[in-house]
């Protein structure tokens, strides 16, 4: 055992260092566990004591039920289509010769930075059936009737995966990455056609990337909320997210949404412990193997159907609707069309100086956003270290409860938070700490994952140097192992950071005021249709973002995002 | 001295220092747009000391004099579009300099919604509220949630819109009228709509849009008069028209002005001002009964800046504000001493439903029939 070191400066920190795990785990549990429980507890202890009405009312009307089995039906369909773009389009920049791979891989992370909600409030102008550019394209190109319209299911289904594919992109890009031409060039040996190979030997390799990929897009997609706002109320139907948002219509049904939340959170359980017994049966430990020679497949005369196929959904996913939001913000009228005369920086002007809290918004996003992002890739730098080098027992326990809200929907975080930290003793409602804890939260398991990652490529050997010569836990850690970190724990800032900017579903519920986020103010200009103003404020937004995504990229290097180990 | 001088707010420290960050920030974001950007933000920064045109009540003169301490005053609101809520809180700043507006608008349950979450968790947000859902009102008052105060100016309102609470809770500050509008370019006077039950021809399949009484009061006023007059057959029969259903009732301009949809229903005043700058619309009474609804105004009883507060109250029944209202949407005048937009009709001279107070109860009921009924 290291008793020995428990004297002097060395002891102390030490004792610093379990006394910050210490601090870190009560935090955790009281941000994670506590107001889990408190919704579990809610569901059921109403005002007249031990209750089921609430679950009765929560699942005893066939629209809120059929509500939810809209959600996973859109879940499900996302995560398809997006499995579909996502992972062809990680092969083909991790596998292929295809052209402008690099222009691609960013056209991905544009789609990332983009919030789902913004290119939902875009593809509003673009699939409206009669004022939408596309149909009124198609109609003068000689088209008969309307060629689409966004307010549908099929509409929504589209427009989630569109801005989710990214997710499989990078989980599926991460392993095609690690998967050597060896295997396949057996294959080949064997007699097996690229086609089949690929088939068989490459995408099966890769398989738990993909299921992986899946499940985040299908939690995200169920738990979307602007989207399925904005599409769903003009066309008719609701989904799980915005069902539970009318339980808090006055008069506010906070045992109903308690008990409807733990729906959500059932679905999203069963779905992990599914794809664990799944994993669990077969071995894919080739994948983790580094060395052996990648080559790229050459796919010939096809090498440039298959960047038409990247381009195509780069303008869906990015081109297109930042057009026409440039469009918009810069337009008097955005359906009058391009003309001098339409053109106007009014609506910047007046969100700038005459709105009370465009800037604020503006403010509370950046200020939310570093916070959060400083604070989870402190915390996940710790406890990631803490479980790699096995400091203190129950490490490996506070990473796994770091990773739990994985599984936690934002809209049902956010319930919970309100539940929790609005009454004394905490009172934090309308506070920016709430927003902070609340996206904290959020973004702790990808914060550790990224953390875990980068710690496991560090070889212990130096810190034991550094050991060996007498420097304390916390010195290794201040001045070797974070330096080494230095760019992963950058990609991880900015991961967080963009993650929080596009926050809508935590916030929509904790914001008072004075503590009103972008996400949200975007949604109460999308009540009125003033979608000039919301373009303007959307591309103030994305600027914003592109400026720290691009300062990131010169500090972290161009693949921040799609780097995962 | 400078009302900033003057404050003995605890969070006065604070205050500059955000104002300072706010217009840092506004200077970093319009530096590509720095031209139209230097004109207007010279023009707002120099809002000086510039008196209330007309001398003050002592009454109000006192008030004025809390409230520069109280330095601001927030506003939940869902009257006006967000535009002309907000010139209205602009214009009060000017009224009283060193008084400024947090002007928070949603549609009216949403406010609602926002406002008992913050009773909820004990938290004393909002200072000012105005909703479209006068039942809003009733609610707080019966939970002894709202202030007693009278503004002065209540007693320069019409008399049709004078005394919506007889005990002196809440206010009319605004009034919506509910008519049809729709787009000249696509029908003539033969085709167009002349009353609520025209709309369930199916000539207007795939034309109609409104907005949603689960969000907007007037909405939820001109559902309950429909559902008196017809009954909710009527709902169900305009569903077959596949009407387009957005929020708030003033989605139903965008939409129109998009070309997305070409009938509508609105509060009297915007479509005719559209018309008469040049746009292609015409609006119609109709003729089974334009919706008139009031919507009021009351102080919180916990407002964080009570002084503010009345001030501000007061000041919305002003003839300035209402003079805004007239001017920016041509909204219905409240007071005699605005005269009417151009060729409004006196509500005293249309055929009307009037739903009151009691009447806008029965919007929780309507809103979950209309969710059965349209999905969302």
């Amino acid at each position: 055992m290291q008793r020995t070191d428990g004297r002097g400066t060395a002891g102390f920190a030490q004792r610093s260092l379990w006394l910050l795990l210490v601090a870190l785990a009560v935090t955790m549990a009281l941000l994670i566990a506590a107001p889990m429980l408190r919704l579990a507890l809610t569901s059921v202890f109403t005002e007249n004591g031990v209750s089921f009405e609430p679950w009765v009312e929560a699942f005893g009307r066939s629209r809120h039920l059929a509500a939810l089995w809209r959600s996973i039906v859109l879940g499900v369909a996302a995560a398809a289509l997006s499995c579909l773009a996502g992972v062809t389009m990680a092969w083909l920049v991790s596998r292929t010769d295809m052209p402008a791979r690099g222009f691609v891989s960013m056209t991905v992370v544009a789609t990332f930075v983009m919030p789902p909600y913004l290119g939902a409030v875009a593809w509003l102008l673009l699939g409206g059936p009669n004022a939408g550019w596309i149909n009124k394209a198609w109609l003068a190109l000689g088209g008969t009737s309307q060629l689409l319209n966004i307010y549908s299911f099929e509409g929504l289904i589209f427009l989630v995966a569109l801005y989710l594919f990214p997710f499989h992109f990078v989980f599926a890009k991460a392993a095609l990455d690690m998967v050597s031409s060896e295997l396949e060039d057996a294959a080949t040996i064997l007699g097996a056609s690229r086609a089949l190979t690929t088939w068989r030997i490459t995408l099966p390799m890769v398989l738990p990337a993909i299921i992986g990929g899946s499940i985040v897009v299908f939690l995200e997609a169920i738990t979307l909320f602007g989207t399925p706002a904005l599409i769903g109320i003009p066309a008719g139907f609701t989904v799980a997210t915005t069902q539970l948002a009318q339980f808090f219509e006055f008069p506010p049904r906070l045992e109903a949404a308690s008990a409807y939340s733990m729906a959500l959170l059932a679905l999203t359980v069963a779905l992990l412990a599914l794809q664990r017994a799944w994993l669990a049966r077969r071995g894919y430990t080739s994948v983790s193997g580094k060395g052996g020679e990648r080559r790229p497949t050459p796919l010939g005369p096809w090498r440039w159907v298959a960047f038409g196929f990247c381009v195509a959904i780069g303008t869906l996913a990015v081109f297109a609707p930042l057009v026409v939001l440039l469009q918009a913000a810069f337009s008097k009228a955005w359906s009058a069309g391009f003309s001098i005369a339409n053109l106007t920086l009014d609506n910047f002007r007046y969100l700038i100086f005459e709105h009370r809290s465009a800037l604020q918004s503006i403010w509370n996003t950046l200020l939310y956003s570093t916070i959060t992002a400083c604070l989870a890739v402190l915390a996940a730098l710790v406890v990631a270290y803490a479980n790699a080098r096995r400091l203190a027992p129950g490490a490996g326990l506070l990473q796994t409860l770091c990773t739990l809200p994985f599984a936690i929907p934002g809209i049902v975080l956010a319930v919970a938070f309100y539940a929790t930290f609005a009454p004394p003793p905490f009172s934090l409602y309308g506070t920016g700490t709430i927003l902070v804890l609340a996206f904290l939260v959020r973004s702790l398991p990808i914060a550790v994952v990224q953390a875990a990652g980068s710690i496991r490529s560090l070889n212990p050997e130096m810190e034991d140097a550094a050991r060996v010569l007498g420097a304390g836990r916390i010195t290794v850690l201040a001045r070797i192992v974070a330096p080494l970190l230095k760019t992963g724990m950058i990609g991880a800032w900015l991961l967080v950071f963009i993650g929080a900017t596009r926050e809508l579903s935590t916030a929509i519920f904790l914001t008072g005021p004075r503590t009103k986020v972008m996400s949200v103010l975007m949604l109460d200009l999308s009540e009125e249709g003033n979608f000039e103003t919301l373009a303007a404020l959307g591309c103030l937004l994305l600027a914003v973002a592109c400026v720290v995504v691009l300062v990131g990229q010169r500090v972290a290097g161009r693949d921040f995002m799609l780097r995962r180990s | 001295m400078s009302p900033m001088q003057t404050t003995t707010d605890c969070g006065a420290a604070t205050r500059p220092r955000r104002q300072a960050r706010n217009r840092l920030l506004a200077a970093l974001l319009l530096a590509p747009a720095a031209l139209l950007a230097t004109a207007g933000g010279a023009a707002l920064a120099q809002s000086g000391p510039a008196a209330a045109s007309v001398a003050l009540s002592p009454a109000v003169a006192d008030l004025y004099e809390k409230a520069k301490a109280e330095r601001e005053l927030t506003w939940y609101v869902s009257h006006y579009n967000t535009e002309t809520a907000e010139a209205v809180g602009r214009d009060f700043t000017r009224a009283f300099p060193g008084v400024k507006v947090n002007v928070i608008r949603a549609t009216a349950q949403v406010v609602f919604q926002r406002l008992n979450q913050d009773l909820k968790a004990n938290v004393a947000n909002c200072d000012v509220l105005s909703s479209t859902d006068a039942s809003h009102f009733e609610h707080l008052k019966s939970r002894k949630l709202l202030a007693t105060y009278r503004p002065e100016n209540a007693d320069a309102l019409h008399p049709v819109y004078r005394d919506m609470d007889p005990d002196n809770q809440f206010h009319a500050t605004a009034t919506a009228m509910i008519i049809i509008a729709y787009r000249s370019d696509k029908f003539d006077d033969r085709t167009a709509p002349t009353s609520w039950q025209d709309l369930l021809h199916p000539r207007f399949k795939g034309q109609l849009a409104f907005g949603h009484p689960g969000y907007s009061g007037y909405v939820g006023a001109w559902a309950i008069g429909l559902d008196k007059l017809y009954g909710w057959e009527y709902f169900e029969k305009l569903k077959a028209n596949q009407p387009q259903i957005g929020r708030s009732i003033n989605d139903v301009k965008t939409m129109l002005d998009a070309g997305e949809r070409t009938v509508g229903h609105d509060g009297d005043g915007p479509f005719r001002k559209k018309a008469h700058d040049g746009a292609p619309y015409k609006t119609v009474y109709p003729s089974d009964g334009a919706i008139v609804v009031l919507a009021g105004t009351g102080v919180l009883a916990n407002a964080p800046k009570p002084n503010a507060a009345r001030l501000f109250a007061n000041y919305l029944i002003s003839r300035e504000a209402q003079q805004i209202l007239v001017t920016r949407d041509w909204a219905p005048s409240m007071r005699s001493d605005v005269p009417l937009s151009p060729g409004a009709r006196p509500v005293t001279e249309v055929k009307t439903l009037r739903i009151n107070t009691s009447d806008m109860k029965a919007l929780p009921s309507i809103r979950e029939r209309w969710r059965d009924t349209f999905g969302s």
